[in-house]
């Protein structure tokens, strides 16, 4: 590689790790030859990190040596880790190299263990080298002195010989954040991965943090970890956007409501972001169904996240709408997520609703809604819910899918709260939904408040939910403070009262 | 894979290393040769020390039955695997071979208990690769004699 001064630069390969969403958080991969140092308290998958890269990583032709020390015996090791479906017994013996130096490291002389650390290496020539768990290494040595070296003299040789080796090496060690004050372990290291673990309630929340990689831009920030029987899956907190070549189309798209399509100027514009606000019970998540069944008609694949209840009830209370939500289904162009309620990260929401929009290819996403989605994050999460969404909804308009999303407010009769957690900010287009009292009678209106970079309506229209979905009347002209909640008619429109049409023709 | 599979495979073991024509005596010493070997191989899983806790565990388990193999001690520093056992003498030679086969039966076990059988009988196959392990794992139902 040449600079622009002409120098030429010494190419740094990035291994891939294989492990979900680490390369993209890492730059791109680990880079090679680098001594990497993952931290982190007890269980929060330190140990299965650096199994899950090993296994990946290691083939005969560069095989991985692990060197076990203090801490988790080989034999517990090997029960637990072979738990994970990256667990490859076929690679055990010659891909990856098991060797324990409990004994020597209990001695505590440093000398001696490294002397035996490069004796395997020399005689192994790995690629991959993984020392689980360094700390007690060290920690051995700090209560003996050492013995014929220094913990620093050490590293530093420990290092220097890996590294001509020509070894990628993973060391593995609990570590507390006060250690990183003067540990010259997080000096030597060239790249130091942070694992944290928080309970919240009854949540337990995992996070990486890239706390230095030489050579490499690490994703900032702290990254959503979930544990599962595959090992570990990252969740980078910055989404990629899709490539989109194509402009932002003038389209716009139905709501399948043709008075809805018409208060917004002419439905919605594509690849934006609506949000429809309103009461329980006011038809929102109809309305949301209906906005996808009408791109359903037209040959367009949709996506509906749902937090509240399950996708088979979701979409059998579609039913009564047209051809139902499970046509679509079975015609591969829906797929309703349900994701998993109480310990979901945002990063973990926003990976699964973007990768469901891309295997289905969806040009609408419906988000139902985003009062059960913050509901169903782990508490720690919901500080962060707005930042997040704002993530997300930029994420996926970015990528050309215009988003439906709705939320619950929370109303009184001479209040409109349109939105409790102030996420009316990251939306392109709002619509609300309210009660409001009639002559004594509870009926709904909705109108549109926001849409921008277009005009829309700014009548309000009642509305009822029905069967058959959303019947919107005509623009309730005749009365004032419908906003309030207690519309009162007006004087002059009191002698003509057939103007006062309900949607389902009842007057 | 405990008893009676992994009862076949430590005996098929034993008779392996014993040959087709054995004396009282040499019966330790085959359990010996096969314990080293299992030794060397399994402990490049579960370490030395984690052999030796398996080793030690199955004398325990089939000391009860029998008693003679209260002497073992597992290795030693003079190289010794199983150790020696207390005294054999008026002890029929076949129940010298069933204690000694349970012990090797016992280690196979243990391992299979804690790293699995897949790795255990891997290992075992390195060791003899004749023995007879099966495709599915489960060692033929069959003796070397």
């Amino acid at each position: 590689m040449t600079g622009e001064t002409g120098r030429k630069r010494v190419p740094i390969t990035l291994l891939r790790s294989e492990v979900p969403g680490l390369d993209e958080v890492l730059g791109g991969g680990v880079p090679e030859y680098t001594f990497t140092l993952i931290a982190g308290t007890p269980g929060t998958g330190k140990t299965t990190l650096a199994q899950q890269i090993m296994f990946s990583m290691a083939t005969p032709d560069r095989p991985a040596l692990h060197f076990t020390v203090l801490g988790e015996p080989p034999i517990k090791m090997l029960r637990y880790q072979q738990q994970f479906t990256f667990f490859d017994p076929d690679k055990v013996g010659s891909s990856v190299r098991y060797v324990h130096l409990g004994e020597l490291a209990l001695e505590g002389d440093l000398g001696k263990v490294l002397d035996a650390m490069i004796r395997e290496v020399e005689a192994t020539n790995p690629a991959i080298v993984v020392v689980d768990s360094f700390r007690t290494v060290i920690r051995s040595a700090s209560a003996t002195g050492g013995g014929s070296m220094d913990v620093q003299a050490f590293l530093q040789r420990l290092a220097l010989h890996l590294t001509a080796r020509q070894a990628t090496t993973f060391l593995v060690g609990e570590y507390a954040e006060s250690d990183l004050e003067d540990n010259p372990v997080f000096t030597v290291a060239d790249g130091v991965l942070w694992l944290y673990q928080s309970v919240e309630r009854n949540s337990v929340v995992r996070k990486l943090h890239v706390v230095k990689m030489r050579g490499q831009a690490p994703l900032p920030g702290f990254h959503t970890l979930r544990i599962t029987d595959a090992g570990l899956q990252i969740f980078p907190r910055i989404l990629k956007r899709p490539a989109i070549e194509a402009p932002r189309p003038a389209e716009r798209l139905s709501t399948g409501v043709v008075e809805i399509d018409d208060m917004l100027g002419g439905g919605i514009p594509a690849w934006d972001s609506i949000l429809v606000a309103g009461p329980s019970g006011s038809g929102k998540s109809t309305l949301g169904s209906q906005f996808i069944m009408t791109g359903a008609e037209l040959g367009q694949a949709g996506v509906i996240a749902v937090f509240e209840e399950r996708p088979d009830e979701y979409v059998s209370r579609s039913a009564r709408l047209g051809s139902g939500l499970g046509a679509m289904v079975d015609k591969d162009l829906l797929e309703v997520l349900y994701l998993r309620p109480l310990d979901l990260s945002v990063d973990e929401a926003l990976l699964e609703i973007q990768a469901a929009v891309a295997r289905r290819k969806a040009g609408r996403l419906l988000i139902d809604s985003l009062s059960g989605f913050e509901l169903a994050l782990a508490p720690t999460f919901r500080e962060d819910f707005r930042e997040s969404l704002y993530r997300m909804v930029g994420a996926l308009t970015g990528g050309g899918v215009t988003v439906f999303m709705t939320t619950e407010t929370t109303m009184s009769f001479t209040d409109l709260n349109l939105s409790s957690n102030l996420i009316s900010f990251l939306t392109d287009d709002i619509i609300i939904q309210r009660y409001v009292e009639i002559e004594g009678e509870l009926r709904k209106v909705m109108g549109v408040v926001k849409m921008r970079g277009s005009n829309h309506s700014r009548l309000l229209r009642e509305y009822q939910v029905t069967k058959g979905g959303l019947v919107v009347g005509e623009p309730l002209t005749d009365y004032t403070g419908l906003i309030t909640g207690v519309a009162q008619r007006r004087v002059d429109a009191r002698s003509n009262q057939g103007a006062d049409r309900r949607p389902d023709g009842h007057g | 894979m405990r008893s009676p599979a992994g009862q076949t495979l430590a005996a098929w073991a034993l008779a392996s290393e014993l040959g087709d024509t054995w004396e009282r005596d040499d019966l330790h010493a085959a359990a010996e040769r096969a314990c080293r070997k299992l030794s060397a191989r399994l402990a490049m899983l579960v370490s030395v020390e984690g052999y030796r806790a398996l080793l030690a565990r199955a004398v325990h388990l089939a000391a009860p039955k029998y008693p003679f193999l209260e002497g073992l001690k597992g290795p030693s520093a003079n190289g010794a695997c199983l150790g020696e056992p207390s005294s054999t003498d008026g002890i029929d030679p076949s129940t010298i071979r069933d204690g000694l086969t349970a012990v090797l039966a016992g280690t196979i076990g243990l391992s299979v208990t804690f790293i699995g059988e897949e790795l255990t009988l891997r290992a075992v196959h390195d060791i003899w690769p004749d023995a007879p392990v099966t495709s599915s794992g489960e060692p033929a139902q069959e003796t070397h004699t």
